[in-house]
């Protein structure tokens, strides 16, 4: 390449570089602003719906975990991974039903009463959010 | 901040190895040999952070900090005894306004440590994948007891067959104080985002006029998608640091052909499978592709040469051993890549499928918070296409890429198991996001650098 049309293309690249710069730290600023609103706002932990299924999971290594909902890779698997995460070091099992103990999450108490009976368990903890921990009888 | 203490361990860890390693004639800055000090401390910290859970059954705090002190302290005799002092080459002091340089570079770095801590909170338990992924792996490591390899045994959902040095890392950090692992992990992510800007600048000025190498480090730094995922708290950001690092050591060790330099760039290339299992690509593509430069060019010289290629491979195999073994007797096969793509129904495998893996990738680059940034890469590379095959480092790391590029569609076109679309949304932003500072620090690279075989 010509070394004057060189120089000028490089020159060119330093004035694009401060402009991208100036105007991320616009963006950076307006950022910042809307974190500082945020952070006057209570911020939840995720699964905070089961955290009180903890206790009663207190060295139990594997509890099944049946869902009303739609538990896909693809939908992110909801309630599934909230779950998961609030009740390790405990693994979740996903729609299977052999296990001791169980954690169900139904929209209606209808389907919970059909989910214990179908799975011949009973319910050991049910919390406000409608999170049920059962227990199968033995 | 109170597990700063962890942190610090670890830097001088690494610090030590580095020096150790490099010996008396250091052919690094020393601010790059900070920035390079804090990733390879993590790593090792995680490593250790395995191999104790490994052989002892379990977390131990007082087990992993005895470790990590004895370590400290064989590191820092072998230093005293061995290398007493050593001297770092000065950067080029002809800047006309040196003091100047240096109160601006501070006052940028400032601004964007500041940026980053603060954007660093917009998830407080960190994006989806961080806390459903990494913190939850974390928690088994820690709170699991004998059982903490239940952390494979978790449903494919979660990923059970990814690697596993982010939640170590946290883990050991954690150890210390244990205090707030939510907190570890935001403090580890924003930690990996100011330190890759920051190796981006102490990499680049060893090569091209620092005021330069600044202006390329704050359009990578100050970038919104860039601050974005990596305070996402999720690997990503770890495989973008050890790629940019792996880059410059590959970079530096062709330059002065010194095979201790060879065995750190091979140490850092080893890391990147700890990271993600795309670094286990990236580490084959990267010995695949200096093995063959280093032996057909004719203009190396072949001995020197085969001692770099060992020190390469050698450095690497001490790294990822850890991986090995986790892939080998831990972890279950991953589901995301299909090694026998003939057994299943293949609906994206078609001209349609490319289609839309390219016009996703294409947009996700345009889009608003770093398309500039995109912009400026695919400018140096329009006006400097001639120079950056020219140069050998460059073509070893443009063969990578390229090879790494048909890797992931082979991986998109082979989709069985999920939808297309849902899949380049999960992952298109996070893997431009860790190539990034690569091929930005490339741009800049190839077009600022003296070529030292004057081939330009």
């Amino acid at each position: 390449m010509h070394t004057s049309l060189s120089k000028y293309l490089q020159i060119f690249i330093i004035i694009f570089g401060l402009i991208i710069i100036s105007i991320n730290l616009v963006f950076g600023f307006f950022g910042v602003m809307a974190q500082q609103e945020r952070q006057k706002t209570d911020s939840l932990e995720p699964g905070f719906q089961y955290a009180d299924l903890k206790e009663g999971l207190q060295g139990v290594p594997i509890a099944g975990f049946l869902t009303g909902g739609n538990e896909t890779a693809e939908g992110n698997d909801g309630q599934f991974m909230l779950a998961q995460y609030v009740l390790a070091p405990t693994v979740l099992d996903l729609n299977n039903t052999t296990h001791r103990y169980t954690i169900l999450d139904c929209t209606t108490p209808q389907e919970a009463l059909g989910m214990l009976k179908i799975i011949n368990a009973k319910p050991v903890h049910v919390n406000a959010f409608g999170k049920i921990l059962a227990e199968k009888n033995l | 901040m109170i597990n700063l203490f962890a942190y610090m361990l670890s830097f001088a860890i690494g610090f030590l190895c580095i020096r150790l390693i490099l010996g008396k004639e250091t052919t690094i800055s020393l601010l790059l040999h900070i920035s390079l000090s804090i990733g390879l401390g993590l790593a090792i910290s995680g490593i250790i952070t395995f191999f104790f859970l490994l052989l002892y059954g379990q977390f131990s705090q007082i087990g992993l900090i005895m470790i990590h002190l004895l370590v400290l302290l064989l590191l820092f005799t072998l230093n005293f005894f061995y290398l007493p002092q050593n001297t770092y080459p000065r950067p080029e002091q002809n800047l006309k306004y040196e003091k100047a340089f240096k109160i601006t570079t501070l006052i940028a770095w400032i601004i964007v440590i500041t940026l980053i801590g603060i954007l660093s909170q917009q998830f407080p338990s960190g994006g989806w994948d961080a806390w459903g992924l990494y913190n939850m792996k974390a928690k088994f490591l820690i709170y699991g007891g004998r059982g903490w390899t239940n952390v494979t045994r978790l449903h494919w959902h979660t990923q059970p067959s990814y690697p596993l040095l982010l939640p170590l890392i946290n883990a050991w950090i954690f150890s210390v104080f244990q205090k707030s692992l939510t907190g570890v992990a935001a403090t580890t992510g924003a930690l990996f985002s100011i330190s890759c800007g920051f190796l981006f600048y102490a990499g680049l000025s060893m090569f091209i006029k620092r005021p330069l190498a600044l202006m390329a480090a704050l359009v990578l730094a100050t970038t919104p998608s860039y601050i974005f995922w990596s305070t996402t708290q999720y690997a990503d950001v770890l495989l973008a640091y050890y790629l940019l690092a792996s880059a410059i050591l590959l970079i530096l060790s062709m330059r002065t052909q010194k095979p201790r330099m060879a065995l750190l760039a091979g140490l850092f290339w080893g890391i990147m499978p700890l990271a993600k299992n795309e670094g286990i690509v990236l580490l084959i593509l990267l010995i695949i592709s200096t093995c063959a430069l280093l032996l057909t060019d004719k203009t190396y010289n072949q001995i020197q040469s085969k001692k770099l290629i060992k020190n390469l491979i050698l450095g690497a195999s001490l790294t990822v051993f850890m991986n090995l073994i986790f892939k080998i007797f831990l972890a279950p096969a991953t589901r995301e890549v299909l090694y026998n793509p003939f057994a299943y129904k293949l609906k994206y495998c078609n001209l349609q499928g490319f289609l839309i893996t390219v016009h996703f990738y294409f947009t996700t680059m345009i889009s608003l918070g770093w398309a500039l940034t995109w912009g400026i890469i695919a400018l140096i590379g329009m006006i400097n296409y001639k120079k950056w095959f020219l140069l050998k480092e460059s073509r070893i790391l443009t063969l990578v890429l390229a090879g790494f590029t048909l890797s992931v569609l082979y991986v998109y076109l082979m989709t069985a198991h999920f939808d297309l679309t849902w899949r380049l949304e999960c992952t298109a932003s996070r893997i431009l996001f860790y190539l990034l500072p690569t091929l930005l620090f490339l741009s800049f690279y190839t077009l600022w650098t003296r070529n030292p075989n004057n081939q330009s």
